[in-house]
C-alpha cells in the first residue's frame, strides 16, 4: 500500500459547534493505482485531501486518525518535514486552473519554483527539466509557452500546466480534485488519457475526486462513496457499478439521465430532499430523511462500514440484513 | 408544416475587439450565419463546446445583445422591427432560466418579491392578488410556503434553482430559454430540476430553447438538437436521428468525448486533437478542418452551408463530405 488513510476525522469549530467535516474514513491505495472519491458538494471529499497534504486551516482541525504513507504517519510530520513531502511525494491538481495558478509569474517561474525547490539541479538541467515537463502533458512548442503566463491560454492547456507543475518531481501520489470539472468535454477526454497515460508509465496512484459517475467509471480501480463526512460504500469499480448497494448510490446511478436510455422524457429518478446541512445531521443514519427503504432501526443507530462480499464495503442496514 | 413559433435566420453577431484606438478592431465571430427554426411545444436543444456561441443566440432571442445580421422572427414577425409597446409584449412571452442560481438571485430581495417582480411590473394585479400567485408559483415548482419569507442565502442550489424557474414561470410566457439550468447542481439534485421542467413542459406546452454541453441530458429531454462549433451550426437532426445517424465529424467526436458509465467497456475513443481555435482568426473554409480526422485539401475552400442529409429536409449536415468517411 502506497497510502492507508484510518479513521480520519477533521472536525471544524465554528460558532454553530463542531462541524464534523470527514468523521472516519478509512481507504487505502495501492502503487499505480486509482482510488475515486465520488459525492456532492459538502460531503467531505475536498477536506479529505487536504488533511492528506496537512492544508487543513483554521477552524478546521484533523482530530484523529491515521495517515500512513509509504510506511510513516505524515499526521506526525512536523510542517518542515511536510514541506519536502508536499510537491515532490504528494503533489496536487485543482480544479481551477485559473486561480490556482499565479497570474504574475510566468509557466516558467512556477514549474521551476517546485523543481528547485525538491530537487538539487544546475540551471541548465532545470530548464530541460521544465521543457520535458510540458511535453510529457503534450503541450506544443513548450519552449514558447514555458515565458507565457496563464491568462494566455485556454482552459484545457491551463490544466495542462497544472498536471506538469504537479508531475514535474514524479510524485508517488497525485491527488486530483475535480480536475475536469470546468473544461469541454472533448477537452476533459484529451486530460483524462493523459492521465491515464502518466499513471501508466510512471506507476503513480492517483487520488481522483469528482462528482461526476461517468468520469469514475473511466478512471477509477476502486471507488469510495461518500456522504456526509463519511464513506457508505466502498469497491472496486466494476462491482460498484455492477451492484450498487448502498440505496444512496443506487439512487445515484438511477438519476442519471444515460440510465434512461430509450426511455425520453420519461421522469426521471431522484434522490428526495437535498443533502442535510453537517451542522445539523439527521440521528442515526445521515441517509434515512432522503432513503426509500428507512426503518426504525436507521432513525436511531448509524450503520458501520462493513464488508458485505468480498472487497465491497457498504454502510447499510438493509444490506447487512437488519431490515 | 405547421408555422415556427422562432424562427431565426442567417443569424450573425461581430463583436470588434479593439486593440488600440488607432488601429482597425479584429472581429469575433461569435455567431456567424446560424439559422434553425423553433416550434410551438418542441424542446431544442443547442449544444457545443464553451464559446461556440450557444449563449449569444440566447442573449439576441431576449433582445440583450443586438445581433450584427441576420433576423429573428417570433410569431411572424422580425423582433427587431417591434415598437416599444410590441417588444413589452414580446419580453412577457419570452423568459430565460439562468445556468448559475447563486449569482442570478438578488441576495438582498425575499422570495416573494424575486418571483413577483415580473408580475408587479408588466400585470396591473394587486398587491394581494401577486401575493397569491407567487404562492401558486411556489406550489409548483416545488417550494413550500414557509420559504415565501425567506433570502436566497438560505436555500440549496437545487430549490434557487427552482426559485429562478417561478420566476420564469410568473407571467406565462411561450418561450422559455434554459441556459445550462442544471449544470451548476449536484447530481442528485439535477434530476429532479429536470423532471421539474418536463413536467411543467407537459402541463403548460411550453416550448424551451435549452443550452447545455452535457449530452446526456440533451439526449434524455429534447426533441431536435442543433450542434454548433465556433459560432457556426455544423449539424442539426431529432435526437433520434442525430444519434444513430450521427454525420458531421465533429458531432460524432464530441459524442465519443462524452464518459460512459461502464467501467467493463472502455471505449474507444476519437479523441479530438488540440482545442478550438480562435473566433478572431478561424481558419478558412471549414472551421473545424483543424481538428478534423478526415481533414484533406478540399476542406479549406469549402463552404459551410448546411444541406439536407439523403434528402432529409429535417436533417441538416454542414460537411459536404461527410458521407464518404462515414
Amino acid at each position: 500500500m502506497l497510502i492507508d488513510v484510518k479513521d480520519l476525522a477533521v472536525h471544524f469549530r465554528t460558532d454553530k459547534g463542531v462541524i464534523k467535516a470527514v468523521d472516519g474514513v478509512s481507504f487505502q491505495i495501492p502503487h499505480g493505482k486509482t482510488l475515486c472519491l465520488v459525492g456532492e458538494s459538502g460531503c467531505g471529499k475536498s477536506v479529505t485531501s487536504m488533511a492528506i497534504l496537512g492544508l487543513v486551516d483554521h477552524p478546521g482541525e484533523v482530530v484523529g486518525g491515521k495517515i500512513e504513507f509509504d510506511g510513516r504517519n505524515i499526521l506526525e510530520c512536523t510542517e518542515k518535514e511536510m514541506r519536502k513531502v508536499r510537491g515532490a511525494d504528494i503533489s496536487m491538481i485543482f480544479q481551477d486552473a485559473m486561480t490556482s495558478l499565479n497570474p504574475c509569474f510566468t509557466v516558467n517561474f512556477q514549474l521551476k519554483e517546485v523543481l528547485k525547490l525538491h530537487q538539487n539541479l544546475k540551471k541548465n538541467a532545470l530548464h530541460e527539466k521544465a521543457i520535458e515537463a510540458l511535453e510529457m502533458v503534450a503541450i506544443p512548442s513548450p519552449e514558447k509557452r514555458l515565458k507565457e503566463y496563464p491568462f494566455k491560454m485556454s482552459g484545457g492547456m491551463r490544466q495542462r500546466v497544472m498536471i506538469a507543475v504537479a508531475m514535474a518531481c514524479q510524485p508517488k501520489l497525485l491527488i486530483a480534485d475535480e480536475p475536469t470539472t470546468a473544461l469541454d468535454v472533448t477537452i476533459q477526454a484529451q486530460v483524462l488519457a493523459l492521465m491515464n497515460q502518466l499513471k501508466e508509465d510512471r506507476n503513480t496512484s492517483i487520488l481522483f475526486i469528482t462528482h461526476d459517475l461517468a468520469v469514475v467509471s473511466e478512471m477509477a480501480d476502486h471507488v469510495a462513496v461518500m456522504y456526509t463526512g463519511r464513506i457508505v460504500e466502498k469497491a472496486d469499480c466494476i462491482s460498484l457499478f455492477r451492484k450498487p448497494m448502498h440505496p444512496y448510490t443506487e439512487g445515484l446511478l438511477r438519476s442519471l439521465p444515460s440510465e434512461n436510455k430509450g426511455r425520453r422524457k420519461s421522469k426521471l429518478h431522484s434522490i428526495e430532499g437535498s443533502v442535510p446541512s453537517l451542522s445539523a445531521l439527521p440521528q442515526g443514519c445521515t441517509f434515512w430523511p432522503r432513503c426509500p427503504y428507512t426503518e426504525e432501526i436507521c432513525k436511531k443507530e448509524q450503520p458501520l462500514l462493513k464488508e458485505c462480499e468480498s472487497g465491497h464495503f457498504v454502510a447499510c442496514f438493509k444490506t447487512e440484513g437488519v431490515i | 408544416m405547421a408555422e415556427p413559433l422562432l424562427s431565426v435566420r442567417n443569424l450573425h453577431k461581430h463583436y470588434p475587439i479593439k486593440k488600440n484606438l488607432f488601429q482597425r478592431p479584429d472581429i469575433l465571430k461569435a455567431n456567424n450565419d446560424v439559422s434553425f427554426d423553433v416550434f410551438e411545444g418542441e424542446i431544442l436543444s443547442i449544444v457545443g463546446e464553451s464559446g461556440c456561441g450557444k449563449s449569444t443566440i440566447a442573449k439576441m432571442i431576449l433582445k440583450i445583445e443586438e445581433q450584427t445580421g441576420g433576423i429573428i422572427n417570433y410569431k411572424g414577425k422580425d423582433i427587431a422591427t417591434l415598437s416599444r409597446k410590441a417588444l413589452r409584449e414580446y419580453r412577457k412571452d419570452i423568459q430565460i432560466i439562468f445556468q448559475d442560481p447563486y449569482s442570478s438571485l438578488n441576495p438582498r430581495w425575499k422570495v416573494g418579491s424575486i418571483i413577483g417582480e415580473p408580475l408587479l411590473l408588466n400585470t396591473d394585479l394587486s398587491r394581494k392578488q401577486i401575493e397569491k400567485k407567487v404562492r401558486d408559483l411556489m406550489d409548483k415548482v416545488g417550494l413550500l410556503p414557509e420559504f415565501y419569507e425567506r433570502y436566497p442565502h438560505q436555500f440549496s442550489g437545487g430549490q434557487r434553482q427552482r426559485i429562478g424557474v417561478a420566476r420564469a414561470l410568473a407571467l406565462q410566457p411561450k418561450l422559455i430559454v434554459c441556459d445550462e439550468p442544471v449544470s451548476a447542481l449536484d447530481v442528485s439534485i439535477q434530476s429532479q430540476v429536470l423532471n421539474l421542467l418536463i413536467d411543467l413542459q407537459s402541463e403548460f406546452n411550453f416550448t424551451y430553447i435549452f443550452i447545455s454541453h452535457d449530452i446526456g441530458v440533451v439526449e434524455h429531454i429534447s426533441d431536435r438538437v442543433l450542434v454548433m462549433y465556433l459560432g457556426r451550426a455544423v449539424e442539426t437532426a431529432s435526437v433520434e436521428q442525430l444519434m444513430d445517424d450521427t454525420y458531421h465529424p465533429y458531432t460524432r467526436a464530441l459524442l465519443a468525448a462524452v464518459p460512459e458509465i461502464d467501467p467493463e467497456r472502455k471505449k474507444e475513443r476519437i479523441l479530438l486533437q488540440g482545442e478550438l481555435p480562435s473566433a478572431v482568426k478561424p481558419p478558412s473554409g471549414c472551421l473545424f478542418r483543424t481538428r478534423c480526422l478526415y481533414a484533406k485539401e478540399e476542406c479549406k475552400g469549402v463552404s459551410m452551408e448546411m444541406k439536407p442529409v439523403n434528402g432529409n429536409q429535417k436533417h441538416l449536415c454542414a460537411c459536404p463530405f461527410a458521407a464518404e468517411f462515414k
